[in-house]
Order: structure tokens, then sequence, then C-alpha cells
């Protein structure tokens, strides 16, 4: 296995208070981590910062082998990512938003594959309507449909679960798990361990700006992670 | 890169159709302050002629703003900027597709404008409808570039709505004097090639500033 | 050492200039001393563009190297910058009342500083409204650049528009009007002067901001309280 993503002596400030004091990882193909730590932290500014949203004050993010500045948008196209946002626009249908973003995407043959994907995550009846009607749990099954359709190789995930039912999260959670089968990455910000807890490869704690680190293959069990963890973070 | 300009410009175009009350209101607008300027001001033909070219750009500017600040404001809803922002199209296309939305929006509202301006405040606009549209569109590209960037640049600024005239204003300054200079010299009938030399300080303002937009505008979207 | 001798020597060349202006230099013979604000006003003016192009530099050095101290140098200039317009705007007013029997008159030079006036009062103020830290430098850098680029244009559109001022003393090309010369070596002294003074003021003000930043730096990373 060939490293994928790799990051560097990556710092941030916010205002005048040093966030990010150098983190490191680097994660392989088909791999999964799971990055805790409590609010204020800087998690999602940690993925604002891989993703290229936001400029790390030092360091470096490099993608298969290669640092992202030199091709940013080649690296955004292999990117997908999903928040507790749905990241579409409520006055626009189903189809319309999924063939705009997917377009943008570089994606192809968006006239059968957008059904399909709209069939696999049962929103067919409603693919002409306003995004803006749709419950929280459909809009994160529109997301997983506009990410069937634009083939992501690296997915961000910032917060998924919030305001999702237990139906909706094993609904993205069977997905996720096929998305990591076929060879897919993930990296996942979250504070509920247990939902993506029997995904993860990696587990990092970000802790006063740098990160401490859970081996899962010391043969934890979820408990003694549990405990581990509020250790840390305490 | 102007295919996914393109693409962003298509949908925001549908996005507007969508929700004509945006392009209702700031027509509206338009019409609000054209009757200000009727009852604060004196009421007789000849001191209309006189404020005409003036009265049509403020009104222009005042109503154009409103746009400004809606321009990014659609992406706010469900973040849909850092969608946008992490898709690979370049800061440019976001530019460009933003720019251009902006200038249809406005123009389309100089369609109305002008037949409403001569109706309520000064008949003989009407008779110049094209060429004025023409200096519309001039006069908007320059608004539009300096436009697009700062109001991209004030999303998320407090006070925006305070901020972006106050940035925005006094740096259009040599536009509006090139505007209410050339109205004038068309509606005397001495058209536009007369005041050449302003002709030409117009459109280099137009270039100047869409190419500085164009190249600072990526530092403006980054979080 | 320098830094002792030199705001020294900034005050006695100050005083001397005032001394020289008061004592010394001739009156002019039309507008009698009225004319003497000239040797605040026209500095003053030199000055504005002198700090608003040190912050347009200062800006596009920022934008391309994303070091601080640009940040801290384009600032500092910025606000020096406005503080010697509204001088510039004051004194020219005044001069304006004697001479032109108006405290106010739109005349290109003064509209072009009143403009300039706003635009870098936005400049200001957007630091304000923008949280200190990164965004806030990147944002100012941006109106500073734009807003620098427009004085010609604003300029030229505003001359073309209305011109009324005598024609600019020193720094005009046309050779036809001739200023008496020692009016125009005080006129380069007091230059001179008010230049040294703004460069102190302008390493104080770099100095104040850096210290001011390492205070918040400190403060905000004190572990939890």
């Amino acid at each position: 296995m060939s490293e994928f993503l790799r990051i560097e002596g990556v710092e941030k400030s916010f205002g005048y208070r040093k966030l990010l004091k150098g983190l490191d990882f680097s994660l392989h193909q088909g791999e999964a981590l799971m990055l805790l730590g409590r609010n204020g932290e800087g998690k999602s500014t940690l993925l604002k910062i891989i993703t290229g949203l936001m400029r790390p004050e030092q360091g470096k993010v490099f993608f298969k082998g290669q640092a992202v500045q030199e091709d940013p948008e080649g690296f955004r196209a292999a990117m997908g990512v999903i928040s507790h946002q749905i990241h579409f626009y409520n006055e626009l249908t189903a189809t319309e938003n999924l063939h705009f973003f997917c377009a943008l995407k570089g994606a192809e043959d968006l006239k059968e594959k957008i059904p399909q994907a709209l069939l696999a995550v049962g929103l067919s009846p409603f693919a002409n309507t306003r995004v803006g009607t749709f419950s929280s749990g459909m809009g994160k099954r529109l997301n997983i449909a506009r990410l069937m359709v634009a083939e992501p190789e690296i997915l961000f995930l910032d917060e998924p679960y919030t305001g999702l039912d237990f139906d909706s999260i094993e609904f993205f959670n069977d997905y996720l798990f096929s998305f990591k089968e076929a060879g897919g990455t993930l990296i996942m910000v979250t504070h509920q361990i247990d939902l993506f807890y029997p995904l993860s490869d990696q587990i990092l704690i970000l802790r006063q700006g740098r990160f401490q680190r859970i081996d899962k293959h010391a043969k934890h069990s979820y408990e003694e992670l549990l405990i581990q963890y509020q250790e840390i973070s305490a | 890169m102007m295919r996914q300009a393109a693409r962003l410009l298509a949908k925001d175009i549908k996005l507007d159709l969508r929700s004509l009350e945006n392009f209702l209101s700031m027509l509206f607008f338009a019409v609000v302050i054209l009757l200000l300027f009727a009852f604060a001001l004196p009421l007789d033909d000849e001191s209309h002629e006189l404020m005409a070219p003036g009265l049509f750009w403020v009104t222009f500017l005042l109503s154009g703003i409103l746009n400004l600040n809606k321009l990014f404001q659609v992406e706010k809803e469900n973040a849909c900027m850092d969608a946008l922002l992490l898709s690979p199209l370049s800061r440019g296309s976001i530019f460009l597709g933003k720019m251009a939305e902006n200038m249809i929006f406005i123009l389309a509202m100089q369609v109305l404008l002008i037949p409403l301006f001569s109706l309520f405040f000064f008949e003989a606009l009407m008779s110049h409808f094209f060429p004025l549209l023409g200096l519309s569109f001039v006069v908007c590209l320059g608004f539009s570039s300096l436009g697009t960037l700062l109001g991209g640049l004030t999303t998320d600024v407090r006070f925006k709505e305070i901020l972006l005239p106050l940035l925005l204003f006094p740096l259009l300054v040599p536009l509006l004097l090139a505007a209410v200079i050339l109205l004038q010299s068309l509606i005397s009938g001495a058209g536009l090639a007369a005041e050449a030399d302003w002709l030409k300080l117009l459109v280099g303002f137009d270039l100047i500033y869409l190419v500085v937009s164009y190249l600072v505008f990526e530092f403006v979207m980054e979080l | 050492m320098l830094h002792r001798i030199f705001p020294l020597a900034v005050f006695v060349f100050l005083v001397a200039d005032l001394l020289m202006i008061f004592v010394f230099s001739p009156a002019e013979v039309t507008q009698g001393y009225v004319q003497k604000i000239m040797y605040l006003h026209v500095p003053s003016v030199w000055l504005t563009f002198l700090a608003f192009f040190l912050c347009f530099l200062a800006s596009i050095g920022y934008l391309w190297k994303r070091e601080e101290k640009f940040d801290v140098l384009a600032q500092s200039a910025a606000e020096i910058g406005v503080l010697f317009c509204a001088i510039g705007l004051l004194t020219g007013s005044i001069w304006g009342k004697p001479t032109w029997n108006t405290y106010w008159t739109w005349d290109a030079r003064l509209t072009t500083t009143l403009i300039l006036l706003l635009v870098f009062i936005g400049y200001l103020l957007l630091r304000k409204f923008v949280d200190p830290g990164e965004q806030q430098a990147r944002y100012a850098a941006v109106v500073g650049i734009i807003g620098f680029l427009d004085v010609p244009l604003i300029h030229q559109s505003v001359v073309w528009w209305r011109t009324l001022h005598q024609t600019s003393t020193m720094f005009s090309m046309k050779k036809e009007r001739v200023v008496d010369p020692n009016i125009a070596i005080m006129l380069w002294i007091s230059v001179a002067a008010f230049t040294l003074f703004f460069c102190w003021m302008l390493v104080k003000r770099v100095r104040l901001e850096n210290a001011r930043r390492a205070f918040l730096r400190k403060m905000a990373n004190l572990e939890s309280f």
C-alpha cells in the first residue's frame, strides 16, 4: 500500500491564538481515520486546511506524494465532503442540484447516473422536488447520491451524524462501509465515537494543538478506548 | 475555465428566475428612490432635464448594490459556498460567473428602469434607449468588477450593509463622473463620441478593475 | 544610540523649520502671511500620498509573501496617511477661506484628497470589522491595493470635472509659473522636515503595533483559564 494522504508540520492560528501546533499524520489508501477532540480544539479547522479551504501558516499537505498546492483542482476533483450542512441549494430540485455539482466535479453520463443514484438512496420519488423541503435525513441521502455520481477517492466527513435519526445513520454507515470496501479513504471528525469506531483504522485525538494517538490495533476493546479517550481529553 | 464559469452562471440565473422576488424588490427599490427624488426636488421640466443624468446613475448605484449584497448571500444557505470552493473550479471561474450574473441582473433592471425613469422623471430619456443601454453595459462592467470583488470580501464581515457602500462608492467616483457626463452628452444630442476622453477613462476603469479584481479574487475566497 | 539621536534630530529639524517659516522666510506678495500655511499643507498632502503608496506596496508584499511584518507596515502607513490626509484637508480649507473666500470648494485636488480620505477610512473600518488575524490582513491588503490603484483615475476624472486650484506649485511639470526662490527653498525644507518626522512616526507606530500584537498573542495563548 502506498502513501495516500500526508500532512506535515501543519500550524494555524485563530486570531492570535495558536490553535494547531505542528501536526503530522499519514494515511494509506483504503484506511479510515477518526479525528476526535473537544469543541474548539480545531478539528474542523484542520479539516478545512487539509481540503484547501484554509491556508496553514506552516506545513504542507501531500496527496499521492504531491503537494496539493501544485494541483489544487486535481485534488478537489478527487475528494468528496460531507458535513452537518447539506451543501445544496434550497430552490433547486434534487436532480438539478446533483447535475450542477457533479458537472462541476467533471463527472460524465449524468443523464443515466443521477436517476440511478437517486434510486439507490431511495429518493427517486423526490427527484423533481426542491431540496428546501427535504428533511435532514433526506438531505444526507442526497449527499450520498452526489458521492455515488461523482465517485471520489477520498472522503472528508465533518460531524456528519448531527441531526440524523437512527435509520438514516444506519443507511449512512452502510454507505461508508461499502465506500471503504471499494478502496476509498476516509477522514472523519466526530463526537459520536461509537458510530465510526468499527470502521476506523487510526484514531487521533486533538488536544491543545497536538495529536494524541490511540493505537486501535493494540487489542483495545471499545470500552477501553473510551476510558483512554476520556483520560486524554480531560 | 469558461465552461465552469458558465455552469455557475446558468445555476445562478435559474435561481434568480425561481426567486423573482429578488429582482422585483430591486426594481421597486429603484422606483422608490425615483419617487423620493421627484418629491424632494423642484418639479419643473427644466430642472429635471438638468438633474436627470446624475439622478439616473445614482438610482443605478443605490439599487445595484442590493444585488451585490445578494450575490454571495445565496451561496451561504446550507454552506453551498464550501461546496463550490471544494469543487475543482478555479477561483477565477467563480469570479467570472458571479460577475456575469450581476451584469445580466442589473442590465435586465436597466431595461425596465429606463422607461420608468422617463415616465416619472424625464420623458426625453426614452428616445435614447439603445445608446443608453450600451452605455449601461460599459458602466456596469466596471461596477460589477469592483462590486463582485468587494461583495465577496464583505460576505462574512460585520456591518457589511454599511461597509460595502462605504468601500465601493468612493472607488466608483471616476465611473460615476464619466457616466453622468456621457449621459449629459447623450441627452444634449451630441452623442457619446463627443466625450471621447470620458469614454476612454470609463473603458480604462473597466479594464483595470476587471483584471485586478480577477487577480486578487482568490485572496478573498480563502476562509 | 540611533534610536535616541534620531528623534532628537527630527525634533531639532522641525523646530528649525518652524523658526525659519515664521522668522526668516519672506511673506508672499499677494497673500501675505496666509501663504505660510502652505508649509504645513503641501508636506501633509505629499505625506498622504507617500503613506498610501507605502501601504500599497506593503499590501502587495503581504499577499505575495504572507508575512505579518508587511501587514503591520501597511496598517501603520495607512493610519498615519489618514492623519496627514485629514491635516491636508483641514489646512487646505483654512487656506481656502482667505484666498478663494470659501472654506470648501470642489476643486480638483481638494476633492481627490477627500475621496482618498474616504477610501482609506473605509480601509481602517474594514480592519475594525474583521477579527484580527490572517483574514483581516488579507482583506485589508486587497482594499489597500485597489484603493491606491484608483488614485490616478480619481485624480484624472476630478481634474476634468472641475479645476480651480492654483496649479501645483512644486510638482507641476509646467515651467511658466515662477515661484519666489526663497519660498521654493523653504517649501523643500518643510517637506524634508516633515518627511523625517513621518519616518520617525512610522517606526514608532510599527514598533507599537508589533508590541501590541505580541501582547495579544501572549494573552491568547495562556493555557486554559
